[in-house]
């Protein structure tokens, strides 16, 4: 118990937030994704990725506030960007089928969405609480571990 | 585990005021509006696209018919004697000493192919040409093939096979027939 800290966790700034996700990306693209992917499924458990795990930010489970699980790091990480990325998948291979002036405004104006909500989402992360879109639809907030 | 517990002890410590509470509240509502205007403006946008392109799709079969229409209206064809022309064979469109149809089956090798029967009624001496375009499934033409014949007997039957050695054509349309 000696180990237990009275003062509240750091919530991560955005500039501590781009920072890992400029790492991460970095990172995907060092390791053509696999190791990075290896590298995340193992760190997702303990509610990081590897560019967080780098920089000391850790995203933690908003209700219970422990760290995000395996399940929880898989839904912000991966299932909310599919899902966001679905309609326009949907427009992309609509225009891909059938290559025609309509299907292509369909196409740009769900890029164009997708677009004008990431950056909603990076707006977002400047409030109060530095939480992005996600970290709400998951239910998470994100701290600054290095103190 | 310990790093778990201690996470877990300095969240409580960190519990916000009602305030602050009810601001989490109004961001986690907002959050969700988002989401419901994103996805909902998202599959409207989708729908407007497909509809607008299936219609733009009958428009543009129709301007192709129209515009088949108007090459028979414009093509000379009231001269022409078509009474020799076989059952199952069609006058070719610029030259009524031809007629064409497609073969009843198709024998090809490595590639996708179309095969067509050719006849001609006072026969082609010096050969027949003829060419074939290959279209995508949006009637694109993506490639053609061609073929000849040196000699060709008056009501004379010819088969001719064109291949798609590229394999990018869904169906053929013949483009041109020549007697020479």
């Amino acid at each position: 118990m000696s180990e237990i800290q009275s003062e509240a966790p750091v919530l991560a700034t955005p500039q501590h937030r781009l920072g890992a996700v400029a790492v991460d990306v970095g990172l995907i693209f060092a390791t053509s994704f696999i190791g990075w992917g290896i590298w995340s499924l193992i760190v997702w458990g303990k509610g990081q990725t590897p560019g967080k795990q780098l920089l000391k930010v850790r995203v933690l489970n908003e209700p219970t506030g422990k760290p995000a699980t395996w399940g929880q790091m898989l839904i912000r990480q991966v299932l909310i960007g599919w899902a966001l990325a679905t309609p326009y998948t949907i427009a992309y291979w609509f225009y891909i089928a059938n290559l025609n002036q309509a299907a292509l405004f369909g196409l740009v104006a769900c890029v164009l969405l997708v677009i004008a909500l990431y950056i909603l989402d990076i707006v977002w992360t400047f409030g109060p609480s530095h939480r992005r879109l996600i970290d709400y639809w998951a239910g998470t907030i994100v701290v600054n571990e290095a103190g | 585990m310990s790093d778990n517990t201690n996470w877990e002890a300095r969240y409580d410590a960190s519990t916000p005021n009602e305030t602050e509470l009810s601001a989490v509240d109004n961001r986690r509502k907002q959050s969700r509006d988002i989401a419901k205007w994103f996805f909902g403006i998202s599959i409207l946008l989708t729908l407007i696209s497909i509809a607008a392109s299936l219609s733009s799709g009958s428009t543009r079969t129709s301007a192709v018919d129209e515009f088949l229409s108007t090459q028979s209206e414009t093509s000379d064809t009231s001269s022409w004697d078509s009474s020799w022309v076989p059952a199952g064979f069609t006058a070719w469109s610029s030259d009524s000493n031809i007629a064409w149809k497609w073969a009843d089956k198709n024998n090809c090798d490595n590639y996708g192919c179309i095969s067509a029967d050719f006849i001609s009624r006072d026969g082609c001496p010096n050969g027949l040409y003829a060419a074939l375009n290959w279209l995508d499934s949006n009637d694109v033409v993506v490639s053609y093939d061609n073929a000849t014949l040196p000699s060709l007997l008056p009501l004379q039957t010819a088969k001719l096979r064109f291949d798609d050695v590229q394999e990018l054509g869904k169906s053929g349309q013949m483009a041109e027939i020549n007697c020479r």
